[in-house]
């Protein structure tokens, strides 16, 4: 035991590069493992918000009260099902005196189940006048709403054209779902909807929520064929519902996260695989010499073996300990900020809870990633060292010096700090290749991200088309068909109107026949849009709408990149209209809802076709002349017509998806962190260990009369040379990866940015070397020459 | 004022408690062209006192010129400069860098001057002291008295005016280091050069034109042997 204690004391108390090599480790382990927590939480918080939300095996959706009676009826199903639950379909009801309404659903049967929702206080409604409410409503009223208060909510009557109220009692509170803007929730039961409903004189579309005996295959295709051939063609029938639609998101936005930070977390780990290793090759010069003299010292095989085994422990433990810290530390800053900050502008869904939750196991992976990297890197060091003899391992020759190619070269005036350099590099190749690895990553990975950052202006994007192009969107809060074409014309006729565009917005919902899904029945949104608006959106998706104004015009918006000529649809006396597709196009920039069904876009004479209706608009997009008095003109103007329209500024919605925006720029900027965090450690780490074990050929060389200055070079010059050789290498790749990201982007390519972003991503990494070379250096020598030439 | 002088040099270093006074008011003269053998105990200052006057190390008290220079006044950049022009040193560990080749090891104090290497001059260098087969050769592939004797034209190559030899020879047997030490004394006699040396041994002592004996860091005997 005595031996060993003296071996570890050589091997690894004293030796230089131990504090160095423990430090890339732990740091390698915290950001592996931070990059994998967030990965993994994004997925957990997927996977609870799946496992929370109860499935349906099937949903029939907008039943009206003949066909909602019959399906709800157990009797009906036969034995084919087990449960039923009825909702009402979302409907909107105004909070008076604000912007804020509620989306309210109507319920039999459990609401939490059914919801999950979390009551925080109070019970959840059992009459006609009891409701719970979105914990966010009462934050918004500032307390003046509590349990047993009276809550009067207003319903617009289309046909009356006036705001009913209905009073309801709040009898719960649960916590706040993500909700957009200025959308609260609220459930009551099922007759506390139909009253409201009724007030405003509109038809209650109901949903019914089926699960199928023993969850199993025949009963479900058995309750399915008592559905009436009839309704088949009206109603929406979904399977699967809420499981779908949740692993649909994590397929998307979530999956999207997931991906990220996977990505991430395999380049980091690539990169920080490849410092570590370097980091040891580095060292390993030191290592051959020291395993070759404690063979001089008679150490057999297994002793050394069993001697850097110990070490290969000590180092672990080390890493693993200051790895744990410093992984606790980033998690608790800039892991959990960045996460919250990116998943707000990634995660949309509300019935996502997203939450960092750290875990002992991406701990442990990013240890045995490091364990892994050791063993290798050991073993491979053990062997080499002892295919030498140890004398020839102890005289530096294991150092590689047999292989160095000496060229003749002239020698009379080489700049002798590029030529010592030079040679240093070469004296080592295993170290030098893996220094230039690393360096190769890191740069590449900053001049991308450097170059898509400067040329691609983040807020020029499709989604903000609309903010760029209007000041104000004024629309009918009840979607109601409001303003005439003359109106309109009207409208832009005023002095402090620059242009005036229009549109109608949720005319009507069809139901397409998809015979291959056999009873899918897709719904169908449609909008209608003025002439402008049409041209502008057909331009934006590479259509042409000039000349077609004088006749109908549809275009059909689907995400699924269909291309259809002709489509039948349903209304909802079940007639059959067939029509001709003008273009399919896969974005309307000016109408943020929607998305998920498939909408038909048309012009007015394709809306007086299908509609039979005479056309007007709902939807306002104004250019201000001059923006104050915009609004007051316009909405004298309306008043005066007695039309109920709300606006938005425009530019405030800019703002809003800015922030959207910024959690990419969180992502770069989290990136930005990482690389930036290993270039330096990197740097440092190659610096110092470099500088320690060779401090003697350095210390020689200012004894022979080198100034501290040139030494200082010296030193840099031997990163120096391996940076520029790596960015010059990297440039190429990185150009081709951010010119895809940046036609990727839709945006357009410019020579001057791009070459800027490169010269400024190169320059700040080469500077950053610089830098910490110059640190150092000037710390080292700073010694006396004698110290430096002292033999261990 | 002769080539060298030295004038109540001392150097004090401080070990926790004690005081250790390597060098005590050490007061010496050397001509230019002078071969000078420094002998003494162990622990005496030799090595002290040819690191300060080489400029490796600064003393604490007293006055060192060389060539009317005060080179314990100099700063940082000054002092490099006169270890690369004025001084050659031959390390008792020889000291080459293992990196370089054998020629690229001697041409090296050449390089640091930017001057332009004349390679006749190195390479009639290399013959006088039998190493001129091994210019392609690494350090670690040639001999103790071979690397040696590299040492000794390293210090020679860019013609200083003065060699410090701390026990050049102490890492090589009898017959070596005597053969070393000839073509040391001789190459330094037939550049005329002046040089300094330390040694434990009494029959390379007796080459030298002037021995100064040192002992707890003060000239015990000087003696001219002519
Ligand atoms: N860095 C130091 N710190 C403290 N004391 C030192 C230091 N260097 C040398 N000394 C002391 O100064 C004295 C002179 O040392 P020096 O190396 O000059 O002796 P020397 O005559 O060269 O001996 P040797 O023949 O063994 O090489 C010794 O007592 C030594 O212990
Ligand atoms: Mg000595």
């Amino acid at each position: 035991m005595k031996l060993y204690e003296k071996l570890l004391k050589i091997t690894f108390f004293k030796a230089k590069d131990t504090k160095w090599i423990i430090c890339v480790a732990a740091f390698v382990i915290a950001m592996v493992s931070m990059l994998l927590t967030s990965a993994n939480s994004i997925k957990l918080s997927y996977l609870q918000a799946v496992n929370q939300t109860p499935q349906y095996d099937f949903v029939l959706e907008n039943l009206n009260d003949e066909q909602k009676q019959k399906y709800e009826n157990k009797d009906f199903w036969g034995s084919s099902i087990e449960d039923i639950t009825c909702s009402t379909n979302v409907f909107e009801l105004d909070i008076p005196d604000s912007l804020f309404y509620f989306s309210v659903t109507g319920l039999t049967g459990n609401f939490e189940e059914v919801y999950s929702i979390d009551l925080q206080e109070g019970h959840c409604p059992e009459n006609e006048k009891e409701i719970v409410v979105d914990s966010k409503f009462i934050e918004n009223s500032g307390g003046s709403y509590k349990i047993g208060d009276e809550l009067v909510l207003s319903v617009f009557s289309v046909q009356e054209k006036v705001y009913h109220n209905i009073s309801y009692e709040i009898v719960g509170i649960f916590g706040a779902k993500a909700s957009a803007g200025a959308e609260v929730y609220a459930f009551c039961t099922l007759e506390g909807a139909q009253r409201a409903l009724k007030k405003g004189n509109m038809d209650t579309s109901y949903r019914v929520m089926i699960t199928a005996a023993g969850k199993n295959q025949e009963m479900l295709e058995k309750a399915l064929s008592y559905i009436e051939a009839k309704d088949r063609e009206q109603i929406g029938i979904r399977f699967n519902e809420t499981r779908l639609e949740m692993n649909g998101e994590e397929e998307t936005d979530g999956g999207g996260a997931v991906k990220v930070f996977q990505v991430l977390g395999i380049l980091i780990g690539v990169v920080s695989g490849a410092l570590l290793f370097n980091m040891l090759q580095v060292a390993s010069g030191n290592k051959i010499q020291q395993i070759g003299m404690l063979r001089c010292l008679g150490l057999d095989k297994k002793q050394l073996y069993q001697c850097y085994l110990l070490n290969l422990v000590l180092y672990l433990l080390g890493a693993m300990g200051g790895g744990f810290l410093l992984s606790v530390i980033l998690e608790k800053t800039i892991g959990n900020m960045l996460f919250q900050r990116f998943l707000k502008g990634f995660c949309l869904s509300q019935y996502v809870e997203l939450s960092f939750q750290p875990s002992l196991i991406a701990f442990v992976q990013a240890g045995s990633l490091v364990a892994v990297i050791f063993s290798v890197v050991y073993i491979v060091l053990l062997r080499k060292s002892l295919s030498y003899t140890p004398v020839e391992a102890v005289g530096s020759i294991a150092e590689g010096q047999f292989n160095i190619k000496v060229k003749s070269k002239k020698m009379d005036k080489v700049n002798v700090v590029t030529f010592v350099g030079q040679r240093n590099l070469l004296r080592n190749k295993a170290r030098t290749f893996y220094t230039g690895f690393t360096y190769f990553v890191t740069a590449l990975l900053i001049l991308t991200l450097s170059m898509v950052l400067f040329s691609v202006d983040l807020y020029d994007i499709d989604a903000l088309k609309k903010s760029n192009l209007f000041d104000y969107e004024f629309y009918d809060d009840s979607l109601q068909c409001s303003l005439s074409q003359e109106m309109v014309e009207e409208i832009s006729k005023l002095e402090s109107v620059a242009t005036v565009e229009c549109s109608r917005r949720q005319v009507y919902e069809f139901y397409q026949k998809k015979e291959n899904i056999g009873t899918y029945n897709e719904i169908i949104d449609t909008r209608v849009y003025g002439d402008e608006l049409l041209q502008r959106i057909c331009k934006e998706n590479g259509l042409d709408y000039q000349g077609h104004e004088s006749e109908p015009y549809y275009l059909l918006l689907t995400k699924n990149n269909t291309q259809e000529q002709q489509i039948v649809l349903y209304n909802q006396n079940g007639n059959e209209l067939k029509i001709q597709i003008n273009g399919n196009v896969e974005q309307d920039n000016y109408c943020d809802y929607g998305g998920v069904t498939v909408t038909l876009l048309m012009n007015q004479l394709g809306a007086e076709a299908l509609f039979q209706d005479d056309y007007c608009y709902n939807v306002l997009y104004i250019k201000a002349e001059s923006k104050v008095q915009c609004v007051e003109q316009v909405k004298a103007y309306l008043e005066e017509n007695q039309i109920n329209m709300v606006y938005s500024d425009l530019q405030e919605m800019t703002q809003d998806a800015k922030t959207q925006l910024g959690s990419i720029v969180c992502v770069a900027i989290y990136l930005m962190v990482c690389i930036c965090a290993m270039t330096i450690t990197n740097i440092i780490c190659n610096i110092n260990v470099n500088v320690q074990l060779r401090k003697r050929e350095y210390g020689i060389l200012i004894a022979l009369g080198m100034t501290r200055k040139k030494v200082i070079q010296l030193i840099i010059s031997e990163i120096a040379i391996i940076s520029e050789y790596m960015i010059i290498l990297a440039l190429p790749l990185a150009l081709v990866i951010s010119l895809f990201f940046i036609s990727g982007a839709g945006q357009e390519i410019n020579v001057l940015k791009i070459i800027g972003a490169a010269g400024i991503g190169s320059g700040a990494l080469y500077g950053l070397t610089y830098l910490l070379c110059y640190i150092k250096g000037n710390r080292v020598f700073d010694r006396n020459v004698l110290r430096l030439l002292d033999k261990e | 004022m002769a080539y060298v002088s030295m004038k109540n040099v001392k150097k004090l270093y401080t070990q926790g408690e004690d005081d250790v006074h390597a060098l005590d008011g050490i007061n010496v003269e050397i001509e230019k062209g002078e071969f000078i053998a420094i002998l003494g105990p162990s622990g005496s200052g030799k090595s002290t006192l040819l690191n300060v006057l080489g400029g490796l190390d600064v003393p604490s008290s007293g006055e060192i010129y060389v060539d009317g220079r005060k080179i314990n006044e100099l700063n940082e950049n000054q002092l490099a400069e006169y270890r690369r022009k004025t001084i050659g040193f031959v390390f008792q560990s020889f000291n080459l860098l293992p990196a370089l080749t054998i020629e690229e090891n001697i041409i090296m104090p050449i390089l640091m001057e930017q001057k332009k290497v004349s390679m006749e001059f190195v390479k009639e260098l290399m013959k006088v002291l039998e190493i001129d087969n091994l210019g392609k050769r690494m350090p670690s592939q040639i001999s103790g008295g071979q690397q040696q004797r590299v040492a000794i034209a390293r210090a020679l190559a860019n013609e200083p005016q003065m060699i410090l030899a701390d026990e050049p020879t102490g890492n090589l047997d009898t017959e070596i280091s005597t053969k070393v030490v000839s073509l040391l004394v001789d190459t330094c006699k037939k550049y005329q050069k002046t040089l300094i040396m330390i040694t434990h041994n009494e029959e390379i002592a007796a080459y030298a034109d002037r021995i100064i004996r040192i002992k707890d860091g003060r000239v015990e005997k000087e003696n001219c042997l002519y």
